[in-house]
């Protein structure tokens, strides 16, 4: 089955879970004027074609250019992922950032994906497109080329990060329908605020960057059932 | 007194559950006010709420205050309509005052006018020179152009009058470490410890700057946690962490000479002690992450 409208040979696909995204929307949904960030957690084969994000670990909303929490945070995640019986790794990063009008990455996110790079070289990263991602909430239809995701992946050289097609991201499980139902209702009922991330939890140790509750939700929420 | 973190949580918990009574919503929206906070999905939801249906119960300052509340915060998430039906009736209440004439301008910024915009806050200080909203205004215009370099220049000509505006000051710390300018950032700070010298957040995002810049501003950012932990009582998180980063860079070994140095090779096993604290109140399902990370700094 084809991944691609695009005429070149399309090498990659970056299946999300919709517990993932989620997870990404209502991180970016709670902090409408800040940039959030976040890691993507999942697996990625070792040719680097198929890269499976089945989760993501929120990071900050006032800290994302500062190293210290970044540092910490992430070697927490990756102790985490470090289990026995973890069946997932750090695999890229994440941002969105409220006022750019065409999705970036900014060198913030470029100097922490650089630093995922070092550890998984087949990293990706999604930045959040406001544009497409207003339209997405609008109930237009998402087509392979304008869902809201922009893919980022590491250039040739292993050094930088290029734009890939906008139809190497598709969804794991669900559709987009059943995407934007979920998150529309996350954010009606204002369940959407209970998304915890790292400046949260280093401002209460209480609150779980791996947000339980959230996971829960998700789970109640099969697609066609709403 | 000034609402909590935590009773904040209460109040939303509440009304996320479907609590929708007069009285918690204004508690909610009056705490908004006082805290400052963003979540502006809440506020407009909310908001709308108590004066669609509570207007003619509450106390006029109290509806107008909404009014304002409720407008900044509908402009914020796109309610554009909405937002400027709340304008409309401020103005038509208070035709020349300098409120109307701001949330005027934030309508025109939320409909992308932002030349109209800027002559109005441009107005406002003509007639106005000491103006603070206005001023501020123009700042945030020229953060939705984009302009961050613009805004922290408007923002550093604001300072160098109300050199005692705190939220200035956090602005201007903000759109630098933005910028990734970060040395202008520790100014920032540093002005800002200076008016609050026992704010335990000044104290920490200080060092988290300082260690962000690294190389040999790393002791000054440990000196700085450790202030923070101090005055904190042990209870800034941020701190603690902040110095494990600091105890895992900073490689050279304190010689034992002096009170001093004692406590600095003691500092971090009472980090490690202190942590471990929090984490097995609070977080228990993390500590055996948490514990793995500590010893590496304390061998």
């Amino acid at each position: 089955h084809q991944h691609c409208s695009t005429p070149v040979i399309c090498r990659m696909t970056i299946r999300c879970s919709q517990l993932a995204l989620i997870k990404l929307l209502c991180h970016a949904a709670k902090h409408p004027s800040s940039t959030v960030n976040g890691v993507l957690l999942g697996t990625v084969d070792a040719d680097g074609s198929n890269v499976n994000v089945t989760n993501v670990v929120p990071l900050f909303h006032l800290s994302c250019p500062l190293a210290a929490p970044t540092e910490v945070a992430l070697a927490q995640i990756e102790a985490y992922t470090s289990q026995p019986g973890s069946n997932s790794s750090i695999i890229g990063y994440y941002h969105s950032d409220s006022r750019i009008a065409a999705s970036e990455l900014s060198p913030v996110g470029r100097r922490i994906a650089d630093k995922l790079a070092v550890k998984q070289p087949n990293s990706v990263v999604l930045v959040l497109d406001n544009k497409r991602l207003a339209s997405f909430m609008s109930g237009e239809p998402v087509t392979a080329d304008n869902q809201p995701f922009e893919p980022f992946t590491r250039e040739a050289s292993g050094r930088g990060w290029k734009r890939a097609a906008t139809s190497s991201v598709s969804l794991a499980d669900g559709t987009w329908q059943s995407l934007l139902i979920q998150i529309s209702g996350l954010i009606r009922g204002q369940q959407y605020s209970i998304v915890a991330d790292w400046d949260d939890h280093l401002d209460d140790p209480a609150k779980d960057w791996l947000n339980p509750e959230l996971s829960k939700l998700g789970k109640f929420a099969l697609p066609g059932q709403q | 007194g000034m609402a909590s973190s935590e009773e904040l949580e209460q109040v939303s918990l509440q009304l996320r559950k479907g609590g929708r009574d007069r009285e918690l919503l204004r508690v909610f929206m009056r705490m908004g006010r006082e805290l400052r906070l963003k979540d502006a999905h809440a506020h407009t939801v909310y908001g709308a709420e108590l004066l669609a249906k509570h207007s003619a119960s509450l106390p006029v300052e109290e509806v107008w205050a909404l009014h304002e509340q409720v407008a900044t915060a509908a402009l914020s998430i796109g309610s554009i309509q909405y937002g400027a039906s709340l304008i409309r009736a401020v103005a038509k209440e208070f035709p020349d005052s300098m409120r109307a004439a701001r949330l005027k301008g934030m309508y025109w910024e939320a409909q992308g006018e932002l030349d109209q915009a800027e002559q109005l806050y441009k107005d406002m200080l003509a007639e106005q020179p000491s103006c603070v909203m206005a001023a501020k205004r123009l700042v945030a215009l020229e953060k939705t152009r984009g302009n961050l370099q613009g805004a922290a220049d408007q923002l550093r000509k604001y300072v160098d009058i109300w050199c005692n505006d705190r939220e200035a000051w956090e602005e201007l710390a903000e759109i630098y470490l933005e910028l990734a300018m970060y040395k202008q950032a520790c100014f920032c700070y540093e002005e800002l410890i200076t008016l609050a010298p026992t704010y335990v957040p000044f104290l920490v995002r200080y060092a988290d700057v300082l260690y962000t810049l690294g190389g040999s501003h790393l002791t000054l950012a440990r000196t700085y946690y450790s202030k923070a932990v101090e005055i904190s009582g042990g209870r800034s998180v941020r701190a603690l962490w902040g110095l494990v980063a600091c105890f895992t860079h900073i490689t050279d070994k304190a010689t034992l000479q002096d009170a001093k140095t004692r406590a600095l090779i003691e500092l971090p096993a009472q980090v490690a002690k202190a942590l471990q604290g929090h984490y097995t109140t609070a977080a228990p399902s993390k500590l055996p992450l948490v514990i793995g990370l500590l010893e590496a700094i304390v061998t």
